[in-house]
């Protein structure tokens, strides 16, 4: 009896000891690389920014680094979050990206109706949880952030391979088939322009606003936000980028302009009759193209407010 | 809580320490067996271990009764009363719609309208099998094979012994009960052994029947999409899932039962290697198969009464049997195909041809052999394509869309590329079931003459590939738990 439970008992243990050991051979493998293209943790662990920009899909589309590198010969960063529209996610990405990095002198929010203060319940399909799963098990102090956010549970935390197995990691982490993507451009950048007949253009996206009744959360997230960056000493600005103008309506638009004002951020919308009226500018209902990120951008370089606030915000 | 999940895992090492290292009696062995099995099934569903409670107190008290009878009068009334009682619990949890909405249909054939009184009855786990139990148990009474079991709880832990409570092997008093009744000492080799038969009953389920059932869904849910080939491919991709969930859940219960010195009786024997129809029914689900045999077709004058009699017997039999899978047409059907698929045989009183193992001492099988076996197999798949079937009418729908010109197309479904190492793992398997084909499972002896760091490596492997597939394949229901 005694045989027996102590070579089941071995077994087990190299059996511990052998997925422990898969786990970190991955983990050595793609540590400081991106497995799937997108943006994470250790992508921006080494690069100290003076500008960072926050949001979600939104902003991940429309802020392109480089332009405000050689604009305003700065080092920027795209640090939006795919598919997180709650400020919460913002104030996380932002506290794991201080955590590692020395804090930027500006932030850029991409503030606009879609936003959303509070959390939203996590579960295991969560927008883009699975990019963060190789942090799960036993983060440390740079990740805990985020997997705290994310919602890992114990066993993805405390089991070798689980996270990786569970959100299908393995084998882009072993093969590192997207490891260049993020590295070209730093932010999603979309070159196509709308195919309005195979997307035909609607408004049912309208219903992801927020209702008044959430204005609360938001405002009080947006504090949240504000105070954290004021403790860096890291100058908030928030930026409304455009929609197409189906989905343009001045009342719904101008409340998060309320919202900003009530705690003093500086705001500006971008929503321009001739960048929201241009299909051209757009892949989608609520999302730009190359074109259209140029175009902001041009905005952006023309306006005496971002400008103001930009040599302001870098004055040595 | 199922054979495959975190409960189980922590469940089955307590209960192992606890019955070999704290209850070292044989009586507190039986008990803690007991209270383990009834928190097993009452993990389930708690409100249906009243049911099972009430039919082991029902067929122990008739046992005892029958046994205790003076006259034959009253030996049949006890039989008789144990026999109803058990057939309509059964038959109220598991047909009554059936029949009920069947009737409906049926008088709606004749311009008629009627709403019978139909229930939301949820079937309760293991039903079909542990009523069987009690079946057998009372009708070896009646027939003096047997004596009554006077202990309850040793009689309890027959009925309700967790390894096969829900999902069986149906096993017979006189095979279990008299390991309940004698002292279990542990054996090294045995508990071993039984620790490579959970292993590959694990990776059956978990790695080709889970797997399988993924492919096999997307392709039976949607029969018009895909080529014929696709089709041919879907159906044995289900003999595969349903080969490896019900063989490999009976693995995983031998080799626990192994663990705590009980020998369940074996339910598979590598039944796809068959060279005939009967030969498979002596391979597949064996303990239900030689239940029926035992209880139903002997009785009912067996193979004795010339050549009409053995054919309706079949018949019989497997109608029932396809009966007992559920309470749907396509359970019928499917039983009514084996027979006719069998029937050349029993007419002609081939059917005991093949009671060797096929190519026994040898690496490959014959021509003749292998032909037969693809035979079979084609056969069996075939009549797989009812038992899967929503009903009827998707059977058939599905069988129609296999015979078209795009039978002849290389078989094609989404997902196929990324299954490209699943068919490796399903070739090894194969592989390693053939090899092992004399053997009782597929570890048995497979890997023994290697060096021990091989061996262990390529457990650890079989591990590690049952750790992936079961984190990353949605984990589905064992197949045979709705019967």
């Amino acid at each position: 009896m005694l045989l027996f439970i102590k070579k089941l008992l071995i077994f087990l243990l190299f059996t511990l000891l052998l997925v422990t050991a898969l786990q970190a051979i991955i983990s050595f493998r793609i540590r400081g690389k991106t497995v799937n293209g997108h943006d994470n943790i250790e992508l921006t662990s080494g690069i100290n920014a003076d500008l960072v920009f926050l949001g979600s899909s939104r902003c991940w589309a429309h802020f392109n680094p480089s332009f405000f590198d050689t604009a305003y010969r700065i080092k920027s960063l795209n640090i939006g979050f795919d598919g997180h529209s709650e400020i919460m996610m913002a104030i996380v990405r932002l506290s794991v990206y201080l955590s590692n990095n020395t804090p930027p002198k500006i932030a850029v929010l991409s503030f606009d109706p879609f936003m959303n203060g509070d959390i939203k319940p996590i579960t295991s399909n969560t927008v883009h949880k699975d990019h963060f799963a190789r942090y799960a098990f036993l983060p440390t102090k740079q990740s805990i952030h985020l997997v705290n956010y994310l919602g890992f549970n114990f066993l993805e935390r405390y089991i070798p391979m689980y996270a990786m197995f569970k959100y299908k990691h393995t084998e882009d982490a072993i093969l590192l088939n997207n490891i260049n993507s993020w590295a070209i451009y730093g932010y999603e950048r979309h070159d196509e322009t709308w195919d309005t007949i195979a997307h035909p253009i609607t408004d049912v996206i309208k219903k992801k606003y927020f209702i008044e009744s959430e204005e609360k959360g938001i405002y009080k997230s947006l504090d949240s936000l504000n105070k954290l960056c004021r403790l860096y000493n890291i100058k908030l600005i928030c930026i409304q980028t455009p929609v197409y103008k189906n989905i343009y309506d001045l009342h719904t638009f101008s409340r998060t302009e309320k919202i900003c004002k009530s705690l003093s951020i500086p705001f500006i919308d971008a929503n321009k009759d001739y960048l929201i009226n241009n299909s051209d500018f757009f892949y989608n209902v609520n999302h730009l193209n190359t074109k259209g990120v140029n175009m902001l951008n041009s905005f952006l370089k023309n306006d005496s407010l971002f400008n103001s606030f930009m040599s302001a915000s870098t004055k040595p | 809580m199922l054979f495959n999940s975190l409960g189980f895992a922590i469940f089955l090492p307590i209960v192992f320490i606890l019955y070999w290292f704290i209850f070292k009696s044989r009586q507190q062995q039986n008990l803690l067996l007991l209270s383990a099995s009834y928190f097993f099934y009452g993990c389930w569903d708690w409100r249906f271990l009243f049911l099972l409670i009430f039919s082991t107190v029902l067929d122990f008290y008739t046992g005892i009764k029958m046994s205790d009878a003076k006259n034959q009068h009253a030996k049949k009334f006890w039989f008789a009363l144990s026999i109803i009682i058990n057939l309509s619990f059964l038959g109220f949890f598991k047909y009554y719609n059936f029949f009920a909405e069947s009737f409906r249909d049926f008088i709606a054939h004749f311009g008629l309208t009627v709403n019978p009184f139909t229930l939301n009855i949820i079937l309760p786990v293991g039903i079909s099998f542990y009523t069987f139990h009690g079946l057998s148990y009372v009708i070896d009474i009646y027939h003096n094979r047997i004596e009554a079991e006077k202990k309850f709880i040793d009689y309890s832990l027959f009925v309700s012994y967790f390894p096969l409570l829900v999902a069986g092997p149906i096993e017979r008093a006189t095979h279990l009960l008299p390991q309940i009744k004698q002292d279990r000492t542990f054996n090294y080799s045995r508990a071993i052994d039984g620790l490579r038969q959970i292993l590959w009953g694990l990776f059956k389920k978990i790695v080709i029947a889970d797997q399988c059932a993924v492919f096999a869904n997307q392709i039976f849910n949607n029969p018009t999409d895909y080529s014929g080939s696709t089709l041919v491919l879907g159906a044995v991709f289900f003999a595969f899932q349903i080969y490896g969930d019900f063989s490999g859940y009976s693995g995983i219960a031998l080799g626990t039962s192994r663990l705590l010195g009980i020998e369940l009786l074996r339910n598979f024997a590598n039944p796809y290697f068959s060279r005939d129809i009967a030969e498979f029914w002596r391979r597949w689900h064996i303990s239900l198969s030689t239940w029926f045999r035992d209880y139903l077709y002997i009785p009912l004058g067996g193979s004795k009464g010339g050549k009409w009699a053995r054919i309706r017997n079949t018949f019989i039999i497997f109608i029932v049997s396809g009966f007992w899978h559920g309470a749907n047409w396509t359970f019928i059907i499917w039983g009514l195909l084996n027979a006719i698929f069998i029937m050349p045989s029993i007419i002609l009183q081939t059917n005991r041809t093949n009671l060797n193992i096929v190519a026994q001492g040898k690496i490959l099988p014959s021509v003749k052999e292998f032909f037969a076996m693809l035979f079979t197999f084609s056969l069996t798949v075939f009549a797989w394509i009812f038992f899967r079937a929503k009903d009827v009418h998707h059977a058939i729908e599905y069988i129609a869309n296999i015979f078209k010109k795009s039978l002849f197309k290389i078989p094609y479904f989404p997902g196929i590329g990324l299954a490209k190492p699943f068919f490796l793992f399903l070739l090894c398997f194969i592989v390693i079931e053939w090899r092992q084909r004399e053997q009782l499972f597929g570890l048995q002896t497979f890997g023994h003459k290697w060096h021990q760091v091989l061996r262990w490596a390529f457990y650890l492997f079989l591990v590690i590939v049952i750790y992936y597939y079961a984190i990353t394949t949605d984990p589905q229901q064992f197949i045979y738990f709705q019967f």
